[in-house]
């Protein structure tokens, strides 16, 4: 077991409403965890989550209202934070405009009684670390985005922080900026060996660059785990709605066996799908998840579903296809009596020989494996 | 700098019936640049000019252009400022101004950030027009209010309080000391510093505070690495703009100083009256001028520094735009200022270092240290907020309340009557021989056909000039931008004996060459007002232009409205709330005027300003109290009626 940098035990955090009549907001709702020393940990969920407001607890900008913070440890309840082994990279970055960016990386070593030649030193190699040490004389004005961003990572680093706190550091930037940064600050993470607890609300971000994400949602999180974890074998539909694109056909669950489910649609169709909570109980009402790249689309003519030794068959009619480069994307309508519903499946451009070209209104069926489909609760 | 000016390419063009405001626009600044060349800058080129000359019988100029004789007089006129009397003068108008703007400063600054960082924005709005409203009265009223509280007997309220409180067994000296100057002028000038400090951390980012803390600095070192720093030009505006009027001071080191607290003001008025030497008040003016210019200089090295940081929200109050202009100054001084902010900086983290090293605290110490800063630290502020507004307050209610007192006394209660009143209406008026109802309802009318003539003709010449600097491009626009904002510079004491001599000057040369027989009166007084008036009302308007969305007018333009109609339609009703708030505060400052008006009124033209005073100089009467209520109740209604045109409005921009 690898030592825990941070912990949070049922932390809950609630803003006192605007005005009297209104109830406080919760913006953190009972949030536990446990972030390991070392580990890039993701804090993920749509806007208004409550994301940035962990990270504020955490740095000491917020009180808990309930709970408690422990940061390598030790109980953090009223130590303010410039008395927290932590540092944060601002969203927007807050460089200090009055001092130029020398100044600016300067300001924390000599908040610790570093003398100045030495803090200087360090400022310079800090500078050197994020590829910058030519602009230490100019103004934060005086640079684009994505210096300002580095700067003030440099501003941060320079502390040897025990845990670095990002809330959305890369927001500002432009799409190809985003992408080499996410790759240099993972490679800085990992030379350095510090702790990241990094807030973002892009689920590709998250998937790509964390070992370990935590999804929120209404100030709760609703699952912790890696990557693979989270977009392989999510809980709960938010999440795997959140991340990724994902079908949800509803049903109801008609036989289980083990892990194995069998859920028949209001079609009548029956479509196999693997559950993991062992609560859930036959007649319950409950959706099935599928990722549409684990779908394929097959030809041919028929009404009859098929489902058994592990695959699923459903027939369908195909109502567009849409290129969009590595993939193609297809919308396959079907069922009847009324109850029509719809998936998109995926998928690869690598072959597009004759077998795999589709005709919008044709006939197909749809097919995937079992163990790739998931019976959600709602 | 000037945001209108950058953007004024993507603005549309608009005529004025045929005339293109963007090429032809120029010529809407000319009024105001005509009245503001021949009523300030020329005038003050004249003080300059007699400064050199020599005195003749009666007060009278001599012109002589010879060299030998400019240089005599310079030694006469300039010199004769350092013989011992002056000296001392000037070097008490020194203090005195110094000392103003340093307790302004101290009350002011904790005050300023006190309101801009009040939670609700009611009590933000609440307690900042708590400051704002005795600042709307009447400023001879304002330092009456301190004559009633001081006075050196038992009848002084604050002797009195003391004395029947047993705390004091004699009355102590407290009127005509340079102390009672100093508190009148704290207390008339406090909202200058409030203003512009309030519009800096109003703009002030407090992210940044959460990054220094962040980085693991106190409290303490937050607000003087990062917040003072950042507010700085707020404090320098503040600063500068407390301290021009104090150095000038004429009424407050007369009403309160006597002969132990004369001012320079004092020095400069007595040479413009009766048997004084113009050319010696001429020089002394210069000499304060060049002071004043020292303060504008300091202003503009420091304000360059953080002229160009990152606003939260852009420029709404005056005081914004009036330090904007000043910025104007300090672009011209901009290389040297580096440097010396630099050289601050390194000595103060040295200073830091050694004293990290001598009295080094355990981790467990500084953290205790640290909570105690960041409780008491409320408390303070929370303290001086108190104090600040009870010494605001305090004066002006003390002067109702004893306006309705049933007893000459202004120091004890003898019960409610409004007897003062009924006096004062009926003609029963005796204080002085000089003073009959009738002349106090002459002052009124003068007050009144001056007030609204320079309000109406100021605010139409202001406005004019503010679209064209909007909307346009000239030659001489800049130049224009600093000789509009100039008079805001120039001690007002300067402003009215050059005036006085301006007109005289006019008013013999009609006499001689024309013929014709000239003296001051209403046409003066006018004239006068309306100058000093256009920079204020400027500064309001502009203000309003700067912040209204230029896609409303392209919108109406893109709907087919022509420049005109677009105007009309469009862009006057959106700059509506600043030309009100303009022509208030146009009306308020010509009401409150008492230097200029002084030195330009005819002879049976005086305003009430300048009656009040003669009465209020002199002593304390229940009668001064009921007179200085009904003006404070007016200028109430008029802030009262101001807040509300402008709350209609605010949901139209
Ligand atoms: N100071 C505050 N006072 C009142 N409510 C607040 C305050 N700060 C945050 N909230 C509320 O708490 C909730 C969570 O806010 P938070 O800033 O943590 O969201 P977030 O997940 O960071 O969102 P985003 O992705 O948009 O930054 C929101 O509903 C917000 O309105
Ligand atoms: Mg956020």
């Amino acid at each position: 077991m690898t030592a825990i940098d941070v912990e949070l035990r049922h932390v809950v955090k609630e803003f006192a409403g605007r005005r009297k009549e209104n109830a406080a907001v919760k913006a953190v709702d009972d949030v536990s965890l446990q972030i390991h020393k070392g580990e890039f940990f993701a804090l993920l969920g749509p806007s208004g989550c409550g994301k940035t407001t962990t990270l504020r607890m955490i740095a000491g900008f917020e009180d808990v209202s309930r709970g408690e913070i422990l940061i390598r440890g030790k109980q953090v309840q009223g130590v303010p934070p410039f008395h927290r082994p932590v540092n944060t990279v601002f969203q927007d970055y807050a460089l200090f405009p009055h001092m130029n960016v020398l100044q600016n990386v300067m300001f924390g070593l000599q908040m610790e009684g570093v003398s100045r030649a030495d803090a200087k030193q360090r400022a310079i190699e800090a500078l050197e670390l994020v590829q910058l040490p030519h602009t230490a004389d100019r103004k934060p004005r005086e640079l684009s985005g994505g210096q300002q961003q580095r700067i003030a990572l440099a501003r941060a680093l320079v502390k040897h922080p025990t845990v670095l706190l990002l809330d959305e550091p890369l927001g500002a930037l432009d799409l190809k900026l985003r992408k080499a940064m996410q790759f240099e600050l993972k490679e800085m993470q990992l030379k350095l060996g510090i702790t990241f607890i990094y807030v973002t609300h892009d689920q590709e971000e998250a998937l790509t660059m964390a070992d370990r994400i935590a999804v929120m949602n209404y100030g709760k999180v609703l699952q912790v785990g890696t990557p693979e974890d989270i977009y392989e074998r999510p809980h709960t539909r938010f999440v795997a709605d959140f991340i990724g694109e994902t079908n949800f056909i509803k049903g109801r669950l008609c036989d289980r066996a083990g892990v194995r489910g069998e859920v028949e649609l209001p079609s009548g169709y029956k479509v196999g799908a693997v559950l993991d909570d062992p609560a859930m109980s036959v007649g319950s009402e409950v959706t099935v998840a599928i990722r549409p790249e684990k779908l394929t689309l097959k030809h041919g003519n028929g009404t009859e579903p098929h489902h058994d030794s592990g695959t699923t068959l459903i027939p369908g009619r195909l109502q567009q296809s849409v290129y969009i480069g590595t993939d193609t994307r297809h919308v396959v309508s079907f069922g009847y009596n009324g109850s029509s519903s719809q998936v998109v499946v995926r998928t690869q451009n690598f072959r597009r020989s004759e077998d795999e070209q589709f005709q919008n209104g044709e006939n197909v069926f749809v097919y995937w494996v079992d163990e790739n489909a998931r019976v959600l609760v709602d | 700098m000037d945001t209108s000016v950058a953007s004024s390419d993507h603005r549309p063009r608009f005529q004025l019936g045929r005339l293109k405001l963007k090429a032809h626009g120029g010529l809407l600044a000319l009024p105001a640049t005509l009245w503001l060349f021949l009523l300030f800058l020329l005038p003050l080129l004249i003080v300059f000019t007699i400064s050199f000359m020599e005195r003749g019988r009666g007060g009278t100029v001599i012109y002589d252009w010879s060299l030998e004789s400019l240089r005599r007089n310079f030694h006469d006129n300039y010199l004769y400022v350092t013989t011992e009397g002056y000296w001392l003068i000037f070097k008490r108008s020194l203090n005195i101004a110094f000392t103003t703007t340093f307790w302004c400063l101290v009350l002011g600054y904790p005050l300023a950030f006190f309101i801009s960082t009040r939670r609700k924005e009611w009590v933000q709005k609440f307690s900042l027009f708590l400051v704002i409203l005795p600042f709307w009265t009447n400023f001879v009223i304002r330092t009456y209010a301190w004559r009633v509280l001081l006075g050196n007997n038992d009848d002084g309220l604050l002797n009195h309080t003391l004395l029947q409180l047993g705390l004091i067994e004699e009355p102590l000296k407290l009127m005509f000391t340079t102390k009672a100057v100093t508190i009148g002028m704290v207390y008339g000038y406090l909202p200058f510093m409030v203003l512009p400090i309030y519009a800096a951390v109003e703009r002030f980012d407090f992210k940044l505070v959460e990054a220094a803390h962040d980085l693991g600095g106190n409290d303490w070192t937050a607000f003087w690495r990062v917040i003072f720093p950042l507010t700085l030009p707020g404090v320098i505006a503040g600063s500068i703009l407390v301290f021009i009027p104090a150095i000038g001071t004429y009424i407050t080191a007369e009403m309160l100083g006597g002969t132990k607290g004369m001012m320079i003001g004092s020095l400069i008025y007595r040479n413009f009256r009766g048997t004084g030497d113009w050319t010696r008040g001429a020089a002394t003016s210069m000499v304060l001028m060049a002071v004043v210019a020292v303060a504008l200089v300091v202003y503009a090295l420091v304000a360059q520094r953080t002229e160009n940081t990152p606003s939260k929200a852009s420029a709404h109050h005056s005081a914004d735009v009036l330090s904007r202009a000043f910025g104007l100054l300090a672009a011209m001084i901009a290389p040297i200022t580096g440097s010396i902010s630099r050289q601050f900086f390194l000595l103060s983290d040295e200073l830091n270092q050694r004293r990290r090293q001598k009295f080094g605290l355990s981790p467990a110490l500084r953290m205790k240290r640290d909570l105690i800063i960041r409780r008491t630290a409320p408390v303070l502020m929370w303290a001086n907020a108190l104090f600040c507004y009870i010494f605001l307050w305090v004066p002006i209610i003390v002067l109702l309340v004893f306006s309705f007192n049933d007893s000459n006394s202004t120091a004890v209660w003898r019960g409610f009557s409004t007897k003062w009143y009924s006096k004062l209406l009926s003609g029963g008026i005796d204080v002085d021989a000089d003073l009959t109802t009738d002349l106090l309802l002459q002052s009124v009318k003068v007050s009144l056909i001056v007030g609204v003539a320079a309000t109406l003709i100021s605010t139409i010449v202001a406005v004019m000039v503010s679209l064209s600097m909007a909307r346009s491009r000239f030659i001489g626009k800049r130049p224009l931008e600093g000789l509009l904002y100039l008079p805001v510079g120039i001690p007002e004491i300067t402003q009215g004996i050059s005036l006085l001599v301006f007109f005289n000057i006019v008013f013999d040369y009609a006499a001689k060459h024309l013929n014709i027989t000239l003296r001051s009166g209403y046409l003066t007084l006018i004239l006068s007002h309306v100058a000093f008036c256009i920079p204020f009302v400027a500064i309001v308007v502009r203000a309003r232009l700067a912040n209204m969305n230029p896609h409303f007018e392209e919108a109406a333009r893109d709907l087919g409205a022509n420049e005109w109609r677009t105007f009309w339609r469009v862009t006057f009703p959106l700059m509506l709330p600043g030309v009100v708030a303009g022509a208030l505060l146009a009306f308020t400052l010509s009401l409150d005027d008492f230097i200029i008006s002084e030195f330009t009124k005819g002879l049976n033209t005086s305003t009430l300003t300048v009656v009040v005073y003669s009465m209020a100089r002199r002593t304390v009467t229940p009668e001064i109290n009921a007179i200085s209520t009904m003006m404070i109740i007016v200028s109430t209604l008029l802030v009262g009626l101001s807040l509300v045109l402008q709350g209609r409005s605010a949901g139209k921009a």
